[in-house]
């Protein structure tokens, strides 16, 4: 795992930018950790919460379908299709569950992840 | 002598139903009723409506509607073979044929009716019946042996069904009407003209205007029935079915008070003219009517029942009934409602004869054209449903009343009109007994669709002629909640599928981003995406992973394997046909060791091997495309699979090669994408032992080619496919397929099954064979074409993902670790793999840190 550090923040180098297919996402290792980074056009803006879905106990929303409700840039879980907010982790239909958001960043054509 | 609480004199259909409802209420509460049961026949109640049928499929057994066991269970007392002869009103008594004497505190009378037989010198001789009773089916069918000739007299409802009989016993048949007319009660003149000419079409001889004098013994046949008017007829067998009467013998006898023309008399509790005796079902005469029909029997049964139980507090009341009724009789559809013979004074008619078809058509209507008084339906009942609501609920007519009986009018707008004029008590579904308001409360329930509504409610799921009517009440409900009842696909795309897919057809769309940018708003969703992504490669076909389109792909599509509940992944090899050879069987076992995969036999005559992670996926179909597999499309809605039976080349019934055809015909569609999946079946002959007709198209084996079945469904709704072609040669079969799977590709919406897009595509079977058949649309060409693109463009998709590096990329747990997913966990079950529980998934993974 290659570290770099910026303004006092620890960056994980995790992948090119290009292995991530606009509007797909893939899961990252982070200290143990099950991460999901997605990348979504128009602006190839990446977005990362937890890959584990609370709902159907599995780690996977890296493999949902990205869409958009009631304004929201959401990740749809593959198995039972509940809606999680990309921004803030939050299941837009079952207000209990909610998942890890993580920062992500491209840097130099490289995705990093932020180590908390 | 021993007293009971409820005596009940008789136990036909209506007798039985009045038990019944003693019996419900007698469960729950200490306080049960003493009920004592007396049948004249020997048997228990029984389905006297569907009596007919013990000639066709089904035997007394299944017609039986109790057993003795049930009675006593329930403590009710019961005797068969035993007639009541006596009442006594004043000491409250009844003495029976075997002179066993009880007394009541009520009595209820349900002795029905039984066949009027006109005095006629002669009746009284063997083979000669009326048509009531399972001993008089049974006796019919014993005279039937070894006769040639069968005469029915009575050209009346009962009189065609027992002609009808007569028929399937293999009789030359002849039906005999006094009347000028056949089923002069229900239809009219003209009706019965062409009634008559379908019957006789189909070989029933019709005889009318014959009354017959004498029965005399014949010389080449068993009889000689002589009419008034000097002419005769040969035959073997006689049935009398001319009329029934009320039975009310007893009330004759013991001074309750009947009818003129007969009938025990009761008011609207039931009751007779001794408070304490009731009478029901046929041999009742309420309001000077007797109801020849077993459903205003059972309401008796409820007003006799609830009245007997709660007395003067009791508030539910004999209403009359309507006497509407559609059947099929000698293979005829016959409908009558209301006044058919427009008898009130002042109403108007209008009538419609298709001399081509033979369809007979008359509606009667009030002096002022706002209401529907009756009708007649002979060769067509299709507006059935739509007439008898506007004709129950009094429903204003639109303003040219004779609308209605324009065939297939293209303007169904009077009638979705009528909708919101129906009362909520209106009934919608018939067979199910379902009212407007209890569909409107399935949709306050939550549904928003026909499925749910059918589901929660019934409603549209026997004969399913009032479909429309619900899917109308639906609509105009959703409206009224503020649901907005559009076709569009979601929210980012104000079209329908059907538009969708004809916009990217014509401007030749070739991706999402381009569509949604012209076309839409947004970004896309979860539903527009993958409808979208499917109807791409329906028309263009590009490998699914490409790039443009991978980020589309539901679950299943986007990593080509359907995805299991723990994360892991199915591996679905196709077998066209289900034909496998060992060395293929092996090759599939060794890779499911290799790989540690759970391995079933699927519903579909293939392997589903589960349990595969992401990373494995590529490593396992690598070995399968070596071995000559190729995907099997499991995961797409697609061709799935196509399901044969070993046919003429092994079967000793076999008539066509059903296998060869099955794999032909999977190898032509493999891979095409659809609204929906899409399953097919080859049978090899009439036996039908592939399970053709709960397919999508299913092909069944004729001595002269193959049959053709469209639109079935196994699965959550069961439906029979439904028979567009027979003794197809290959060549036509296979144009007829591909023409419907591409106009079914075209105008489907979105995960619709080809059943339930038959069933909503207006026009139905026969216009879609038109524009299959006939090219009406004159796109048989068009459609043909792009069902020869799809074939010549088709691809495994596996093999090409794994020669292609870029897509391989996916195929992990982890972008920056080569690690599977630790926290899938399998345990041990039958020698087999299967996901642990998430708990023992948890405690496994707390074990091993
Ligand atoms: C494996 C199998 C059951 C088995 O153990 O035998 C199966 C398994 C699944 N069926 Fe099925 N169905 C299987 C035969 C059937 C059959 C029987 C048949 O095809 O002869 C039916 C009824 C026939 C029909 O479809 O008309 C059937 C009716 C369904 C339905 C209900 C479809 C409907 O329109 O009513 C679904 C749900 C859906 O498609 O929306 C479904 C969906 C599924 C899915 C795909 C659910 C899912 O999304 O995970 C299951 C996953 C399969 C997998 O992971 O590989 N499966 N399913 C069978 C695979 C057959 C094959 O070789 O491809
Ligand atoms: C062939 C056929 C087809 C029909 N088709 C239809 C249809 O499609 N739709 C429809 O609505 N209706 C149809 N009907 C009519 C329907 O069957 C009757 O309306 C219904 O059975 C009436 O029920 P019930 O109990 O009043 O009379 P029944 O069923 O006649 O029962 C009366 C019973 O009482 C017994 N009994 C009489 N007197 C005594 C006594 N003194 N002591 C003891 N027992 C006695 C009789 O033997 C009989 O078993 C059809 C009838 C027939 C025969
Ligand atoms: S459908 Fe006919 S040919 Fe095929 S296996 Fe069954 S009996 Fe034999
Ligand atoms: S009337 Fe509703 S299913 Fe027959």
């Amino acid at each position: 795992m290659s570290i770099r550090e910026t303004n006092g923040k620890t960056w994980v180098d995790i992948c090119e930018l290009n292995d991530i297919e606009i509007d797909t996402g893939v899961c990252a290792e982070l200290n143990g950790e099950q991460v999901a980074i997605f990348r979504v056009s128009p602006d190839n803006k990446l977005y990362s919460i937890s890959n584990f879905d609370p709902l159907a106990k599995v780690n996977m929303l890296s493999r949902g379908i990205i869409g958009e409700t009631e304004g929201k840039r959401v990740v749809f879980s593959p198995l039972y299709k509940h809606p999680f907010c990309l921004e803030t982790g939050q299941c837009t239909q079952e207000g209990s569950a909610k998942v890890k958001a993580y920062q992500v960043r491209a840097y130099e054509n490289r995705v990093q992840l932020r180590l908390t | 002598m021993q007293h009971y609480q409820v005596i009940v004199i008789g136990n036909g259909m209506v007798g039985h139903r009045f038990v019944e409802h003693m019996i419900s209420i007698n469960k729950p509460t200490d306080s049960t009723f003493s009920v004592m049961v007396f049948s004249e026949e020997k048997h228990l109640a029984y389905d006297r409506v569907q009596l007919s049928s013990v000639f066709a499929d089904k035997s007394e057994k299944e017609l039986t509607l109790t057993s003795k066991d049930y009675y006593i269970n329930n403590q009710v007392d019961v005797s068969i073979n035993e007639k009541v002869n006596y009442i006594d009103k004043q000491s409250k008594t009844i003495t029976t044929s075997i002179g066993r004497t009880f007394s009541f505190d009520k009595l209820i009378m349900a002795t029905g009716s039984y066949p009027f037989v006109p005095p006629i010198k002669g009746i009284h001789q063997d083979h000669i019946h009326v048509y009531r009773t399972f001993e008089d089916l049974r006796d019919i069918k014993s005279s039937a042996a070894g006769a040639k000739t069968g005469v029915v007299i009575g050209g009346g409802l009962l009189g065609l069904e027992a002609a009808n009989a007569l028929k399937q016993l293999g009789l030359e048949t002849h039906v005999v009407e006094f009347a000028p007319q056949l089923m002069p009660v229900q239809v009219d003149e003209s009706g019965g003209q062409i009634l008559r000419k379908k019957i006789e079409e189909i070989g029933v001889k019709v005889h009318l205007e014959k009354s017959t004098s004498q029965i005399s013994a014949g010389t080449e046949s068993r009889f000689t029935l002589n009419f008034a008017d000097q002419s005769y007829l040969d035959t073997d067998v006689v049935v009398f079915s001319a009329g029934i009467r009320p039975q009310d013998e007893l009330a004759r006898q013991f001074d309750l008070d009947v009818g003129e023309r007969g009938g025990i008399v009761i008011n609207d509790f039931c009751q007779t003219s001794h408070p304490d005796i009731y009478a029901i079902g046929e041999c009742a005469l309420w309001q000077d009517k007797v109801f020849g029909l077993v459903a205003p029997g059972y309401q008796m049964a409820k007003v006799a029942q609830t009245h007997l139980v709660e007395g003067s507090a009791s508030e539910l009341k004999f209403e009359g009934a309507d006497m509407s009724t559609k059947l099929k009789l000698l293979g005829v559809d016959v409908a009558s409602i209301g006044d058919a013979h427009g008898q009130t004074k002042g109403s108007l008619s209008y009538s419609f004869i298709n001399e081509v078809e033979q369809i007979y058509k008359k509606i009667v209507i009030s002096e002022d054209a706002r209401h529907l008084l009756g009708a007649v339906m002979v060769g067509c009942t299709a507006d059935y449903g739509n007439w008898i609501q506007l004709y129950l609920n009094k429903i204003d007519l639109p303003e040219y009343p004779e609308s209605l009986l324009v065939p297939y009018a293209e303007d169904t707008g009077s009638t979705s009109g009528g909708i919101e004029a129906l009362p909520e008590s209106a009934q919608i579904c018939a067979c199910n007994d379902v009212s407007k308001g209890q569909v409107i409360s399935c949709i306050k329930n939550g549904a928003t669709n026909l499925a749910e509504v059918k589901s929660q409610s019934n409603a549209a799921t026997g004969c399913g002629g009032c479909g429309q009517l619900v899917g109308q009440v639906l609509d105009a409900e959703l409206l009224k909640l503020g649901v907005e009842v559009n076709d569009h696909l979601c929210e980012h795309f104000e079209y329908n599928r059907t538009d969708l897919f004809d916009i990217i057809r014509v401007k030749q769309i070739k991706t999402f981003e381009q569509l949604i940018s012209e076309y839409g708003s947004g970004h896309g969703c979860d539903l527009c995406k993958p409808a979208v992504a499917s109807i791409l490669a329906s028309l263009w076909n590009e490998p699914v992973l490409n790039r443009n389109h991978v980020s589309l792909q539901d679950t299943n599509d986007a990593f080509l394997a359907n995805m299991q509940k723990n994360g892991t992944y199915s591996v679905v090899p196709r077998v066209p046909g289900g034909e496998i050879t060992a060395d293929k069987l092996i090759v599939i076992g060794e890779v499911a060791k290799e790989f540690n995969l759970y391995c079933k036999i699927t519903g579909g005559q293939r392997i589903d091997l589960f349990g595969a992670q992401l990373h494995e996926l590529p490593l396992i179909w690598k070995k399968l495309i070596d071995a000559g597999f190729e995907t099997g499309h499991a995961y797409g809605k697609a061709l799935r699979t196509v399901k044969s039976c070993v046919g003429k080349t092994w079967c000793r019934f076999g008539v066509q090669d059903s296998t060869s055809m099955a794999i032909l015909l999977e190898e032509r569609y493999r891979g095409i994408r659809s609204p929906h999946k899409i399953k097919m079946a080859v049978s090899g002959c009439a036996r039908e032992c592939a399970e053709a007709q709960s397919k999508d198209f299913g092909v069944i084996a004729s001595e002269k080619g193959w049959n053709l079945f469209v639109g079935g469904n196994g699965g959550m709704r069961p439906r029979h496919a439904d028979l567009f072609a027979t003794d197809l040669s290959d060549e036509e079969l296979i144009r007829y397929i591909d023409r419907i799977m591409i106009f079914y590709i075209r105008t489907a919406e979105r995960l619709q099954r080809t059943s339930v897009w038959l069933e909503s595509l207006s026009g139905g079977l026969d216009y879609l064979r038109s524009v299959v058949v006939e090219d009406k649309l004159s796109i048989a060409d068009d459609m043909e074409n792009q069902m020869q693109h799809l074939i010549n463009s088709y691809k495994c998709e596996w093999k090409d993902t794994i020669e292609d590096p870029q897509k391989l990329k996916r195929f992990k747990h982890f972008i920056n670790s080569d690690k599977p997913d630790p926290q899938v966990i399998f345990v041990e079950e039958r020698k087999q793999i299967k996901p642990a529980q998430v708990e023992v998934a948890e405690a496994k993974l707390t074990a091993q840190a």
